[in-house]
């Protein structure tokens, strides 16, 4: 309410009217969903940049073991869910793709698994092929991944950076050579 | 009558002002989301970059040392995963140098023998760069360099022990 003093100027304002009130909660709602809308981008790209990071990390961790078998076996099986490597000493090792996860399984001569690496990749299928075409053989392992499954991007896999497709698939690609020869 | 002075709201130029800081804050922080958003797409492609490089060293380092040209090399299939993330015109640029190289340089772990036995050895050097565009901009090349012996010319390329198993085949080992 407005009091005016005679002759005078106003003396003192107590209060919002009705409109200014509505204008009020419109700005404040404006102001609320953007810096709303902003917040939750922010925290998107966070988690995003994180789970991102660790999936690197993991795939990177995942290839340099692979190779690192690979290079130490003598012969390589495909088998349906996943690879068979077949080392000089008599272990063998498995990769195989569980629920997600591709599984590595180190076994004895007599088949007894002495270690086991769990990778969460978001794996769907490991398969390979063998070159040996060339002077050495050459392994060429191709890992498709569904992003939705590795659940690093959130349970949709929103806001995945490097999916090619919008359901979210992507293939890597990783070579390495068969057997110990030195080049 | 009422005055300025007097008031007790916002005036026209605050409200102005209040707004304009507003969008330059909420500008600021989603250029920041967009770019923190960029630079994981920047790292994923770096990582594929840096697997293309370690694959076509790998291929390359499976042929007979005689077929181990710039030519060959250059003609190396990219993969499409790396288009598939934006980067434009990949390709090969690779340089061959013979080298002599001394014995101990080459093996990490020379043997008592080997050690006794100084003499130089001559190697290729393989420069490998892997060159494209990314965003209108040629990308910084992902580079490595490599040595090939020229021993391997004697390795037997048909070897039947390192033959692959057919699927479900049992192995003795």
């Amino acid at each position: 309410m407005i009091c005016i003093a005679q002759r005078s100027r106003i003396v003192i304002r107590r209060g919002f009217s009705l409109i200014e009130a509505m204008g009020l909660m419109m700005v404040l709602g404006m102001v609320m969903v953007l810096v709303g809308t902003t917040i939750h981008r922010v925290s998107l790209t966070q988690k995003m940049t994180l789970g991102c990071v660790r999936y690197s990390k993991t795939l990177e961790d995942l290839r340099y073991r692979l190779c690192m078998d690979t290079k130490n076996a003598q012969q390589l099986e495909v088998q349906a869910s996943g690879v068979r490597l077949m080392a000089t000493e008599g272990r063998t090792i498995e990769y195989s793709v569980d629920a997600g996860f591709i599984v590595r399984n180190a076994k004895s001569n007599e088949g007894v698994v002495i270690g086991q690496n769990r990778w969460r990749v978001g794996a769907q299928r490991l398969t390979a092929d063998l070159d040996s075409s060339g002077a050495i053989p050459l392994a060429t392992f191709q890992l498709n991944i569904d992003r939705q499954l590795s659940s690093i991007f959130g349970a949709t896999g929103q806001g995945s950076p490097t999916v090619d497709n919008s359901n979210g698939m992507e293939t890597v690609r990783w070579v390495s050579r068969l057997g110990r020869e030195a080049r | 009558m009422i005055t300025a002075s007097q008031r007790c709201g916002f005036t026209t130029t605050e409200t102005v002002v209040v707004f304009v800081l507003l969008g330059v804050i909420v500008t600021s922080v989603g250029k920041f989301a967009a770019f923190a958003s960029q630079g994981v797409r920047d790292r994923q492609l770096a990582l594929h970059l840096q697997w293309e490089l370690d694959n076509a060293r790998e291929i390359i380092r499976t042929w007979p040392i005689e077929e181990v040209t710039r030519e060959r090399i250059e003609l190396l299939a990219i993969s499409s995963e790396l288009e598939a993330q934006g980067l434009e015109d990949p390709r090969w640029v690779a340089k061959l140098t013979p080298q002599l190289l001394t014995q101990g340089a080459i093996s990490a772990e020379p043997s008592p023998s080997q050690q006794d036995e100084v003499g130089q050895v001559e190697v290729t050097s393989v420069q490998l760069q892997l060159n494209g565009v990314y965003r209108g901009q040629s990308i910084k090349p992902v580079e490595t360099v490599f040595w090939i012996l020229p021993s391997m010319k004697t390795l037997s390329t048909g070897d039947s022990s390192l033959q692959p198993l057919p699927a479900g085949e049992e192995v003795v080992p």
